[in-house]
């Protein structure tokens, strides 16, 4: 499928018929939508759509019925779209040829023969409103700069089916699914946004009123156990130990190395760039006052004489080396290493940090209550109820990863799980509400809340429900009408 | 254990008898919901839920009668 992110120039079948198009305009302008017209075609009566192989409309204004769609029961009946075949269609803000309005069980028609189709605003050939709706077909079609689905179910449905796109039509700039989008909610078209194509099929309302774009994931199974009641002891704990398991960590491995580097020097000698240690330093003069390091004065010789320089460290090194073949006073040759001490006094003090990381951590563990702040009792983990509560909050959490229609990942790590939203059943300024759940992995909270939308799929209210698996009476926010004493 | 929409059915309809609250209804069925939210049978989330909303608003109110019907529907 082809993806086209500029804006494309309208079809040169719209231009070939300009003039037709401009009388349409005027004539759509003066008489209305009860008497949309199209040149060489009887004009349909509202609500009945009509096959049309030709001809082009413009500026169809929502929330008119298809132009083209056939047998439109009045609602809430299910509708089924009709067919088009070769119209060019663009500008329209409403459904090209699909079932639209809000009805329930609305089923998209049928699209071939490439109809141009752009600057769209709702489903080509999808189903429209809400209820369940099951998207349309659409083949051989071009479409571009559409803001909803291409042919899928419309807007605001739960359990919407998707519609199909077939013959490979063209589709750029969509800001939904291409073929098809189940339960979009709500969708918010972003006039100021020309970038590229986003294909996210979800919009967060943030908690600040901000709305965003996020991607909807894929439900996942989350581990669950975060255990809240200790968690402020836990961390302490966690930290004093783990700062203190690093020190000797870091401590254990210098020894390590320390007792390597001082193997290596004391066995290669001056045939090794290692340092000498403490211990090699020592080592080798034991060796010598027991007169047994004549083959490391060998060694230590060859190096010398196959390695001149001819400068006065090379002479240096030549005559503590000459000496040292010498029995018992060949030990003086030992000095000249006796500047490498520096590493052995390096370890001694990272090995006193090493002491007082651990005489800080007992501190710290032996301290650990008083450096807490004060808790009243019986609350937290030393709550009588505190087990019941981590049990239905638990509970609560992995319903909703099972159960969840939706699932959205916050940037700061929350995760929200929504359920299918609840429609209305009479009818309001809300459209329905959904049953949301949260859990933020950073600090084991669970929340759950009743948000309610409006006919566009804001969120225009919520109400808590529960914190932690502990019931909350609450008021909503903002208030309703029955809360005022209205 | 499972919990079923009889015995949801069953324990809403003797909670209406105590008296016809929306509010008190609600939070009847969504403390019922938090507490044995691993026993409801298939359907049972469902319709507790039709009761939890109740409380949102005008728009998912239903009347006495309504509630009634609702609850003889689950038990049939």
């Amino acid at each position: 499928m082809n993806r086209r992110s500029t804006k494309k120039p309208p079809r040169a079948s719209s231009l070939r018929t300009v003039i037709e198009t401009l009388e349409t305009r005027a004539m759509l302008a003066s008489v209305g939508p009860e008497s949309w017209s199209v040149p060489g075609l009887a004009p349909a009566p509202l609500g009945t759509g009509a096959l049309f192989s030709s001809g082009v409309i413009l500026t169809c204004s929502s929330p008119a019925p298809g132009p083209s769609g056939t047998a439109s029961p009045p609602a809430p009946a299910a509708r089924t779209g009709g067919t088009t075949s070769g119209g060019d269609l663009w500008d329209s803000y409403s459904a090209g040829f699909g079932a639209g309005g809000s009805t329930s069980g609305s089923t998209g028609g049928v699209s071939t023969n490439g109809p141009a189709l752009s600057s769209q605003y709702n489903g080509a050939s999808g189903a429209g409103g809400q209820g369940n709706g099951t998207g349309g077909t659409l083949s051989n079609a071009d479409l571009w700069r559409m803001y909803w689905s291409g042919a899928g179910a419309g807007s605001s449905s739960s359990h919407s089916d998707e519609g199909s796109l077939a013959d490979d039509p063209t589709i750029s700039a969509q800001y939904t699914g291409g073929s098809g989008v189940g339960r979009i909610t709500p969708l918010v078209y972003n006039p100021e946004s020309d970038g590229p194509p986003v294909f996210q099929s979800g919009v967060w309302m943030g908690d600040d009123g901000s709305v965003q774009f996020v991607q909807t994931a894929d439900t996942g199974n989350q581990g669950t156990g975060e255990g809240d009641a200790s968690e402020n002891n836990g961390e302490a704990t966690s930290k004093s130990g783990g700062g203190l398991i690093a020190t000797i960590g870091d401590v254990a491995g210098d020894a390590g190395s320390y007792v390597g580097r001082s193997s290596k020097s004391l066995i290669l000698g001056d045939w090794t760039d290692e340092k000498p240690t403490g211990l090699s330093i020592g080592t080798g003069i034991g060796l010598g006052v027991l007169g047994v390091d004549l083959p490391m004065d060998i060694r230590d010789l060859s190096h010398t004489l196959t390695h001149r320089e001819w400068s006065y460290k090379w002479g240096e090194t030549l005559a503590f080396n000459t000496i040292g073949l010498v029995p018992l006073i060949g030990v003086l040759k030992n000095l000249k290493r006796l500047k490498y001490l520096d590493d052995a006094g390096e370890l001694a003090k990272r090995t006193d940090d090493a002491a007082e990381a651990v005489g800080d951590a007992g501190r710290r563990a032996g301290g650990a209550d008083e450096a807490a702040p004060p808790v009243a009792p019986n609350s937290g983990a030393g709550n009588v109820n505190a087990g019941a509560a981590l049990n239905k909050k638990l509970n609560a959490l992995e319903d909703a990863q099972q159960t969840a229609s939706r699932t959205l990942n916050l940037p700061d790590g929350r995760i929200r799980y929504y359920e299918a939203e609840k429609l209305a059943r009479n009818p309001g300024q809300t459209r329905g509400a959904s049953f949301v759940t949260e859990w933020d992995p950073k600090t084991g909270t669970v929340r759950q809340w009743m948000e309610s939308y409006d006919q566009a799929g804001n969120v225009v209210r919520v109400h808590p429900k529960t914190l932690n698996g502990q019931d909350m009476t609450s008021p909503h926010y903002p208030p309703t009408g029955k809360e005022l004493g209205q | 254990m499972t919990y079923t929409k009889r015995e949801f059915a069953t324990d809403l309809l003797n909670e209406v008898n105590r008296g016809f609250d929306v509010v008190r209804l609600a939070r009847w069925a969504m403390r019922l919901y938090s507490d044995r939210i691993r026993e409801l049978d298939d359907g049972v989330k469902d319709a507790v839920m039709d009761v939890v909303v109740m409380e949102e608003g005008p728009e998912f109110e239903m009347t006495e009668e309504q509630l009634r019907e609702f609850a003889q529907r689950l038990m049939a």
